[in-house]
C-alpha cells in the first residue's frame, strides 16, 4: 500500500522551473530513492511534500489524505530529516530529541523514554547529555535523524542525510535506516551518491533538471541500458561512425561516444568474449577495452548524456 | 498552550546555556541609567541634577549687569542654580574650597560697551577644576546667554545705543526715552510677526485654573530632567532590545530549526508567539530596570507606579509585535540590519524620543507623531508623572492592541512568504 503518492508535482521560482510534473509513490516498508545531481529538484520535491513549500500544481497524498487540504493531519504521520543539521546547538542531544518529540505530540514521559531508546540505537547514549555544539559531524547527523523518529512516523523523508560525513559514520546511518524499513516505515531518500542508492533503495527515481527521467528497481534501471554487459572502448575514435559498422547496431547499443571513448552495451545474450572479439575486429585504433556491469551512473549517462558525478 | 510552554522552555534552556546575550541586554539599561545618574549628579540633592552653586562678580554694577545677574535667579533656573553676588577674591576662595562650581565675571563698562556695540566684549567664566559636570553646565548656559546677547546686538544695534542715554549714574532712568524705545520695538516686533513662523516673540499670559495648584507646584518641583528625558530614551532602547530579541527568528532560520518546526503539525502563529513572548519578557525586565531601577539611583518615585508599569508592559507587547513584523518584512538578518535600524531611529525621532515631539516640524508633530506607539508611551508617562490624574488606561489598551495586531500580521506575512518559497 502506498504511504505517499505524488502526481504532477510542479514548482517554479520565477523563470526557474525547479520541479516539473513529477510522479512517484512510496510504499509501506519501502525505501524509495530520489537520485539526482545537486540542483536537480530533490530538496524542492521534499519541501513540497513536507509542507515547507506550496506546489504550483500537482497533488501530494500522505496515508490516503490530500496533504494540502489538511497539512497538519499529514504532518502527524511523517518525519522529516532535513539536509542541513536542524538542531539547537546550545542544548544537549537528549534535550533536542525530547523537545522535537514533544512537538511531535509525545508526552514528557514518553519523550524521555523514546529519547533514551534512540540514543542507544544511534550509539550516542554516552554523549546524550553533551551540548550538540560539541558533537562531531556524524554525531550531529545521527541526532538530526533521531529527532525525526521520535514519534515513529509512518513516512520518513530523508533529504541527503549523510552529506559531509566520513564513510564510517555514513555506514552507521545507512545500517540504521535499513532497520527502519523492517518496522514498516516508508522512506523517501534523496541522494546524489550512487552507491547509497544502489545499496539502500528498493526502488529508485532518477531526477534531473526538475524532471523524473526514470524509475524502478536497480535491475529495472540497468535493463534500460539494454543488457548486463557494458563495454568501454578507448582509443583514437574521432570520426568513428557506429552506424556505418556492419551488424554493430544489431548487437550493441551506444550509450555515450566521445573522440576518445565509446561506451556500448551488449543487447544480445552472447558471451562477453564473443562481443569483445567483434569489437576488436572493428577497423578502429583501439587502445583498451573494459567490460563491466552497468551502474546507475551509466543509466544516468544514458538518460542525460552526462555523468552524475560531473 | 502546552506547545507554547514547550517552545518557551526550550528558549529558556537555550538562554541559560548561553546567558551572555540576555545579561548584556539587561546590563545595558543599568549601565545607561547609572551613566545618566553620574552625569546629572545622582542623588546628591534628591532633585535630579541638584543645585549648581555659582558666584556672580559684578564689576560693572549697572542696570544691565544687574539684569544679567538676575537672569540666573529667575524662573526655572532658580531651581537648579544658586547664584550669589560676591567679590572676585571671595569667589576665588570659594572655588579653591570647592564650595561653588563656577564664577561669572561681568567686567567694568560691560553695559556701555554692549549698548554702544563695541567689539571685544568679554564675560569671564572661572570654572572649578575639582568638578566635572556642573561647571560644564554653567558654561553651556553662559553660551546660550552670549548667543542671545549677540542676536540682540545684531538685530537691535541701533536701538541699543539709545539705551545708553536712558541710564545715568546716580539718577533715575529717563522714562520718556525708555517708553519711546519700547514703542519702536513694539512696532518692529509686530511687523516681523507676519514673516516668522513660529513667531520670534510671543506675548503670553499664565492663568492658574486648578484648585490644587499648590500640590501641582510641589509635584513639578520634583519633576527633574531625568524623569522628563527617560521615557524618550527608554522607548528607543526598548525597541533595540525587542530588535535583538526578535532576531532569534533569523537564528532559527539560519540553523534550520524554524524549517523543521514548519514540518511539524503546528501553527506558525504559535512559534511567532513564543518568540514574541520571549522578547516581551526581556523587554519588560529591561523596561522595569530602566524605569524603576533608576528611581532608586535618583531617589524619586513615579507619580503613579501602577500606570507606569502598565504602560511599560503594553509598550513591550507593542515593541515585540512591531519588531516581529519588521523581521517578517526583512526576511533576513542582513536586510534587518538596515530596515530595523531605520524604523527604530526614524520612529524614535518622530515619536519624540530625542526632542519633545511638539518641538518637531509642525507636519511631523501634528500628523505623524500622534500615530506612533512610542509617542503614546513618552507623552503618557510624562503626563502621568507631571500631571496627576492623567488618564492612562486608553494608551495602555492602544499599545497592547496594536502590539497584538502587529504580531498576527507578522505571522500572516511569514506564512505567505514561507509557503511561496521566498527565502534568503
Amino acid at each position: 500500500m502506498a504511504i505517499l503518492e505524488i502526481s504532477g508535482l510542479t514548482k517554479s521560482f520565477g523563470e526557474l522551473r525547479a520541479v516539473q510534473q513529477v510522479d512517484f509513490e512510496v510504499r509501506e516498508g519501502e525505501i524509495y530513492g530520489l537520485l539526482g545531481p545537486n540542483g536537480a529538484g530533490k530538496t524542492t520535491t521534499i519541501s513540497m511534500i513536507s509542507g515547507l513549500l506550496k506546489p504550483d500544481a500537482g497533488k501530494v497524498v500522505v496515508a490516503g489524505n490530500d496533504f494540502w487540504s489538511d497539512p497538519e493531519k499529514s504532518q502527524r504521520v511523517m518525519g522529516v530529516v532535513p539536509q542541513d543539521i536542524a538542531l539547537y546547538e546550545e542544548i544537549s542531544g537528549k534535550e533536542n530529541l525530547e523537545f522535537w518529540g514533544k512537538l511531535a505530540g509525545l508526552s514528557s514521559g514518553d519523550a524521555r523514554s523514546r529519547a533514551k531508546e534512540l540514543l542507544e540505537a544511534l550509539s550516542l547514549a554516552d554523549r546524550g547529555n553533551d551540548p550538540v555544539k560539541k558533537y562531531s559531524g556524524g554525531m550531529k547527523r545521527r541526532i538530526n535523524l533521531g529527532c525525526a523518529l521520535m514519534h515513529k512516523p509512518k513516512l520518513l523523508l530523508l533529504d541527503e542525510p549523510t552529506v559531509g560525513i566520513d564513510p564510517q559514520a555514513r555506514q552507521n546511518i545507512l545500517e540504521f535506516i535499513k532497520g527502519l524499513c523492517a518496522e514498516g516505515t516508508g522512506l523517501l531518500y534523496t541522494t546524489h551518491y550512487l552507491e547509497e542508492a544502489e545499496m539502500l533503495c528498493d526502488r529508485i527515481g532518477i531526477i534531473d533538471k526538475g524532471k523524473l527521467l526514470a524509475e524502478g528497481t536497480l535491475n529495472d534501471l540497468r535493463n534500460r541500458i539494454g543488457g548486463d554487459k557494458l563495454f568501454i572502448v578507448e582509443g583514437k575514435l574521432a570520426g568513428a561512425k557506429p552506424s556505418d559498422w556492419p551488424d554493430f547496431q544489431n548487437q550493441f547499443k551506444v550509450i555515450q561516444q566521445t573522440d576518445k571513448q565509446i561506451i556500448a552495451a551488449s543487447i544480445t545474450d552472447r558471451h562477453a568474449s564473443d562481443c569483445l572479439k567483434d569489437l576488436l575486429a572493428l577497423n578502429l585504433d583501439i587502445e583498451n577495452v573494459t567490460l563491466k556491469r552497468p551502474s546507475l551512473n551509466d543509466v544516468f549517462l544514458q538518460l542525460t548524456g552526462r555523468e552524475l558525478r560531473e | 498552550m502546552s506547545l507554547l510552554l514547550t517552545l518557551l522552555k526550550k528558549d529558556l534552556i537555550r538562554a541559560r546555556r548561553n546567558p551572555w546575550v540576555i545579561l548584556i541586554n539587561l546590563a545595558l539599561p543599568v549601565l545607561i541609567t547609572t551613566l545618566i545618574a553620574v552625569a546629572f549628579g545622582g542623588s546628591s540633592s534628591g532633585k535630579g541634577i541638584g543645585t549648581i552653586k555659582l558666584a556672580i562678580i559684578d564689576e560693572d554694577n549697572t542696570p544691565l549687569s544687574n539684569f544679567l545677574r538676575g537672569a540666573f535667579e529667575q524662573g526655572e533656573a532658580r531651581e537648579f542654580i544658586d547664584a550669589q553676588v560676591m567679590s572676585r577674591d571671595e569667589a576665588m576662595k570659594q572655588i579653591k574650597d570647592d564650595q561653588i562650581s563656577a564664577a561669572v565675571i561681568l567686567p567694568k563698562d560691560f553695559a556701555v560697551d554692549f549698548l554702544e556695540g563695541r567689539s571685544e566684549l568679554t564675560i569671564e567664566l572661572i570654572k572649578n577644576p575639582a568638578q566635572q559636570y556642573y561647571p560644564a553646565i554653567v558654561e553651556e548656559l553662559l553660551g546660550v546667554l552670549v548667543e542671545g546677547m549677540n542676536a540682540i546686538s545684531v538685530n537691535f544695534g541701533d536701538d541699543l545705543s539709545m539705551w545708553v542715554g536712558v541710564f545715568k549714574d546716580d539718577e533715575l532712568p529717563d522714562f520718556l526715552k525708555m517708553s519711546q524705545i519700547y514703542l519702536d520695538l513694539d512696532k518692529r516686533s509686530k511687523a516681523l510677526k507676519d514673516y516668522l513662523s513660529p513667531p520670534l516673540i510671543i506675548y503670553g499670559e499664565e492663568t492658574i485654573v486648578s484648585a490644587d495648584a499648590e500640590e501641582k507646584e510641589e509635584r513639578n518641583s520634583m519633576a527633574n530632567v531625568f524623569a522628563f528625558m527617560l521615557p524618550g530614551m527608554a522607548s528607543m532602547f526598548l525597541l533595540f532590545i525587542a530588535d535583538g530579541s526578535m532576531r532569534d527568528i533569523f537564528k532559527e532560520t539560519k540553523f534550520r530549526t524554524f524549517d523543521r518546526y514548519r514540518t511539524m503539525h503546528h501553527k506558525l502563529l504559535t512559534f511567532i508567539a513564543s518568540k514574541v513572548i520571549s522578547a516581551l519578557i526581556l523587554i519588560c525586565l529591561s523596561g522595569f530596570i530602566l524605569f524603576f531601577g533608576s528611581t532608586l539611583i535618583f531617589q524619586f518615585s513615579w507619580g503613579d507606579p501602577l500606570a507606569i508599569s502598565a504602560l511599560v508592559f503594553a509598550y513591550a507587547i507593542c515593541a515585540a509585535g512591531l519588531l516581529a513584523l519588521c523581521a517578517a518584512i526583512s526576511r533576513s538578518e542582513k536586510r534587518a540590519n538596515g530596515i530595523n535600524i531605520t524604523v527604530i531611529i526614524g520612529m524614535s525621532f518622530m515619536g519624540g524620543a530625542y526632542f519633545p515631539a511638539k518641538n518637531l516640524q509642525p507636519f511631523i508633530s501634528e500628523n505623524i507623531s500622534p500615530l506612533l506607539p512610542n509617542y503614546w508611551l513618552i507623552e503618557t508617562v510624562r503626563a502621568v508623572h507631571f500631571e496627576p490624574g492623567t488618564a492612562w488606561v486608553l494608551p495602555v489598551v492602544k499599545l497592547a492592541v496594536v502590539g497584538l495586531v502587529l504580531m498576527v500580521a507578522a505571522a500572516a506575512l511569514f506564512r505567505v512568504q514561507l509557503t511561496k518559497g521566498v527565502r534568503e
